[in-house]
């Protein structure tokens, strides 16, 4: 038998200026309407699209509560139609509506189903706004849905957010951390930035990140017992790294010093099965609109000369060069057999790292 | 002479598209040519079709065929010169369950028969309702339509029997329909009394997609369950084709359609279980993948398989630490560990699915969550086998973490850990992801299935012998003589170890296993036979069942170490005192907790307090200078700043309650 394996790299986009198109979409579960259109120039505040979520569903059994010998008879008495929006104890049917036995409507919403003797009524539904997020042109429209929009600038992806969002301008921290900073709230230099941790966060870096009235946080990891507390705030919080206590790599830092103080979106997509999309930071960049750069690559190669990430211990985070593709598998020093890369690291050291422990940098 | 048919088969995983070229040669089928690529459902290519176009040009290359025209698209049926192949099979592991919620009349009864009918098919079973459930009527609806499900599976009334009932639950499912909006309303598979058909279709008929299987429990002690089965599967085939990221237009080319992985499993247990040929009494394969894991057996004429789609080493990692207890895990790894630091493995391991243990504690981490993760699965499977410790003639393990180590000592003794067969068993693996392709090919050649299984395309990995009960370790419990090339070989074993003895492919060798004392080998005392050379080769295993994992950490660190070394033929390498002293456990944190440290809130981990502070008796503030002090000592620490930030370590208790002192 014939074999031959390809690997396709994990890729992470770290990029001080391209063409990004992104959608822009209401959540899954929700349908509404399209506010803007193709073509029209957004802000980051701008209102893309309303959507309204459900609740609960009311069945009220007016025939039982009216004492109907046939549930037929109930046409007769209803007081609503289908769709009509019904106040909390508006009367649904009966003989007379200010006397005698009737049947009331157990909550404020719309009347969406009448048979069998029973009226549903659909809970009144609570509204949601979609908000653009970034500067940009609205390049299509997904009718119910959102909008798919591109945008220039400077883009830095990383591997987990906490499934906010929010913009403002990029703020490394003080050389004594987030955990440094005095709370005033009247001279609060600090509130409405996105801030940028070089060390994994703590919990008391979350809570001085909601003091001070943060926007949103980049950091490098995080500990597993913060998650929960991190996918219940407001504010957005995207890991460069990963989780346990691992150091920022010298790209992610050296691209966030580059654009210190310039307006960012950060959108803290937290990874799923379904998820298309990953926690990411825009960037605008001054002089955007004079040049016009390309879109990233959809899928890198690992070749020779690539620049590589390792993305598992003991070499976590440390960037490199491949310096030999390996097509043979290796024995590796834990037992595995496994079809590795030499690779170049900022130490001068030429290791063999297994080809899916490594992320191509486009 | 089997009739010149060529095969074309790829399956798709979450990580891995492997794609299989098979075809007759010398009258058999046989597997020509295997391609493995990255499977590109995710980020950033969103389309299955560009991993499958770039396995198949690898399978192009090795074989110098051409199976593709120039756009792209897989010529079919096979022309002159060997151009294209007769078919295209593809089946489908990866990506997203079918989420289902099973309604029927009773529990324990078609309702059960329903739940084994998804068996076969990556199903996530949302809700359950049946007619006395002790919810309401409004309860049950709202159930139907928050769930959202794919799939609605309906099951109930036995043939002839009362229509009533089910009327009752067509109404509810009808009334949940009605208030979907069309893009959301779920398949509809009603699988109950045969009496009800013609109701079911008027009443759902045109609200959406409606399947019509045989009832599943026609009788209260028949089951019928394959009719039902390959609907659920047909409809994961919808599933998955209006799921997008180009699994339409590969469903559309397969000859059979997008079938699911899992379903596989069951027919080769099922082929191996019944075939006279090998004589096999239970068998056993186990795939452990990224996002969902299959167990398929045929134990003693009866064939069963579990999905789960919660257990898997990638983007279900996680889900195994939250839903196992964390010491069925940490009893696996031979150095102290918090239960945080399993979950930062696991949450890693979900953000980079595809990702190799590469030091030796990552390697620990991964092996244990593997089989944790079977044991669970077994656990549910267990109750079914009748003897315990199971005697299973062959163990097939499949998925990267199981037949991809390279290292067949390693890939056996993960089998035998997990599984813990007592007395002879053969291990197999399918590093070529052959099985799947076996399963969609039994719809349209079957004779491929026999002679594929047949044809020693599985990877043998080793015979293994093991004891059954728990031997004592200070005795000689096990005495082997290996007679090979005329020589005679004898060993004898204590209690609590592996022995592999390497008797490569091609040698035979006569081997008897004589168990000492009051051990038993599968009940035996004594058993002699056959063994074919295999890629590990005889693999004696004097550890006991259950295996008897000491609680002591020491001790428990040095039977690890030692086994992965025995099996794997590494030199030993033992971890220093200090990983072994006990660690302390870091709390969930809640937000109360995070917003108002005052609170001392009862956490749901061993109590030391959101900041390491344990139980506060004060109501703590802040102390600004404090936080000034202890991060300019850090910082004069770290001289690169990037380790570091406030860490547990470098804050004494004393000062965390001054930090937050009245």
């Amino acid at each position: 038998m014939s074999q031959f394996s390809t690997i396709l790299p994990n890729q992470r986009l770290i990029m001080p200026y391209t063409r990004v198109k992104r959608e822009v979409l209401l959540p899954n579960n929700l349908i509404g309407t399209v506010l803007v259109r193709r073509g029209q120039q957004v802000d980051p505040h701008t209102i893309i699209a309303r959507g309204n979520r459900t609740t609960q569903h009311h069945v009220v059994d007016c025939a039982e509560e009216l004492g109907l010998r046939r549930k037929a008879d109930l046409t007769d008495l209803l007081m609503v139609k289908l769709g009509d929006v019904v106040e909390k104890d508006e009367v649904l049917a009966g003989q007379e509506i200010k006397r005698g036995k009737r049947s009331f409507s157990p909550v404020a919403g719309q009347v969406v189903a009448i048979e069998d003797g029973t009226v549903i009524i659909r809970q009144t539904i609570e509204s949601v706004e979609l908000l653009a997020g970034m500067r940009g042109v609205v390049t299509d429209v997904r009718p119910g849905r959102g909008i798919v929009m591109e945008s220039i600038g400077a883009l830095l992806q990383g591997v987990w957010g906490n499934n906010r969002r929010a913009v403002g301008s990029l703020r490394l921290e003080p050389e004594r951390g987030i955990e440094a900073l005095q709370v005033n709230t009247l001279q609060n230099e600090w509130s409405g930035t996105i801030m940028v941790t070089r060390r994994p966060i703590k919990a008391i870096t979350l809570l001085q990140m909601e003091q001070l009235r943060i926007a949103g946080l980049i950091a490098p990891s995080m500990d597993s017992t913060l998650v929960e507390v991190a996918l219940q705030l407001d504010q957005p919080i995207l890991l460069t790294e990963g989780f346990g206590e691992m150091r920022m790599s010298n790209v992610v830092q050296s691209m966030i010093t580059r654009f210190e103080k310039s307006q960012a979106t950060l959108d803290a997509v937290q990874p799923g099965l379904m998820e298309s999309r990953r926690p990411e930071v825009l960037i605008a960049v001054r002089g955007a609109d004079r040049a016009s750069p390309k879109e990233p690559m959809a899928s890198a190669e690992v070749r020779v000369g690539a620049a590589v990430r390792v993305i598992r211990e003991p070499y976590q985070g440390q960037t490199g060069k491949i310096i030999e593709v390996g097509r043979n598998s290796i024995a590796l020093s834990n037992g595995l057999k496994v079809a590795v890369a030499l690779v170049e690291l900022p130490s001068g050291d030429i290791e063999p790292i297994p080809m899916t422990n490594l992320e191509v940098f486009t | 002479m089997t009739q010149q048919t060529s095969i074309l088969a790829a399956d798709f995983g979450s990580i891995y598209t492997r794609v299989l070229l098979i075809d007759v040669v010398d009258g058999e089928y046989r597997l020509i040519a295997r391609s493995e690529v990255r499977t590109t459902a995710e980020y950033p290519d969103l389309d299955v079709n560009m991993g499958l176009r770039q396995g198949i040009q690898n399978i192009e290359v090795v074989t110098g065929r051409t199976i593709m025209d120039p756009s792209g698209n897989i010529i079919t049926p096979e022309g002159e010169n060997r151009i294209g192949v007769d078919h295209f099979l593809t089946t489908a592991s990866g990506g997203e369950p079918l989420r289902a919620v099973v309604v029927g009349l009773i529990d324990g009864v078609s309702i059960d028969s329903g739940l084994r009918a998804t068996e076969g098919t990556y199903v996530q079973v949302l809700d359950i309702l049946s007619l006395h459930d002790g919810r309401t009527y409004q309860e049950k609806l709202n159930l139907l339509i928050n769930h959202k499900p794919n799939l609605i599976l309906m099951t109930g009334g036995l043939e002839g029997g009362a229509k009533q009932p089910l009327l009752e639950m067509i109404k509810l499912v009808r009334q949940s329909l009605n208030l979907l909006s069309e893009k959301e309303r779920p398949v509809v598979l009603y699988a109950g009394n045969s009496a009800l058909v013609s109701e079911v279709k008027a009443d759902l008929g045109e609200l959406t997609t409606l399947l019509v299987a045989d009832n599943v429990r026609p009788s209260i002690n028949t089951e019928e369950l394959d009719s039902a089965q390959l609907h659920v599967a047909f409809a994961f085939d919808r599933f998955k084709v209006n799921q997008g990221r180009g699994y339409g237009e590969v469903g559309g080319m397969s000859s059979v359609g997008l079938l699911p992985t899992a379903y596989s499993y069951r027919i080769v247990t099922d082929y191996l279980g019944r075939s006279r040929k090998r004589n096999l009494k239970n068998v056993v394969a186990v795939d452990v993948g990224s996002s969902t894991s299959t167990l398929a057996s045929y134990y003693e004429g009866d064939n069963r398989s579990i999905i789960r789609a919660d257990i898997g080493l990638g983007r279900s990692a996680l889900q195994i630490v939250e839903r196992m207890p964390i010491d069925s895990i940490r009893r696996w790894i031979p150095f102290s560990v918090a239960e945080a630091d399993v979950r930062n493995y696991a949450l890693n391991k979900n953000l980079q699915p595809a990702s190799i243990p590469l030091s030796r504690k990552d390697l620990y981490f991964e092996y244990a969550l593997l089989r944790a993760g079977i044991e669970n699965m077994l656990a549910i499977q267990r109750p079914t086998w009748h003897k315990t410790p199971p005697h299973l003639d062959w163990i097939i393990g499949a998925g990267s973490a199981l037949a991809g180590t390279g290292n067949y000592g390693l890939s056996s003794m993960l089998l035998l850990d997990a599984i813990q067969p007592a007395g002879l068993s053969q291990l197999y693996a399918d590093p070529n992801g052959l099985i799947p392709a076996i399963g969609a090919l039994a719809y349209i050649v079957p004779e491929a299935v026999v002679q594929l299984l047949d044809g020693n395309n599985l990877e043998h990995l080793g015979t293994a012998v093991s004891l059954d009960k728990a031997p004592r370790l200070d005795r000689k419990v096990l005495k082997i003589i290996i007679q090979l090339d005329g020589q005679k070989i004898i060993h004898t074993m204590n209690g609590g170890e592996l022995f592999v003895y390497p008797l490569p492919p091609g040698k035979e060798a006569t081997v008897q296993a004589i168990a000492l004392g009051s051990n038993r080998i599968g009940g035996k005392q004594r058993v002699k036979f056959q063994a074919e050379g295999s890629l590990a080769g005889l693999i004696f295993d004097t550890r006991g069942r259950p295996i008897p994992l000491s609680t002591d950490i020491e001790k428990r660190s040095l039977q690890l170490v030692i086994w992965i070394a025995q099996a794997s033929l590494i030199e030993p390498q033992e971890f220093p005192e200090y990983e072994l002293r006990p660690v302390e456990e870091r709390n969930i944190a809640t937000l109360t907790d995070l917003r108002n440290p005052q609170v001392n809130q009862p956490t749901r981990k061993q109590s030391s307090g959101l900041f390491g502070l344990g139980k506060r008796r004060t109501p703590p503030t802040r102390d600004d200078s404090l936080v000034e002090r202890i991060t300019t000592e850090e910082d004069g620490a770290s001289d690169d700043g990037l380790s570091g930030g406030i860490f547990d370590e470098d804050v004494t208790d004393a000062d965390l309650k001054r930090l937050f002192k009245e």
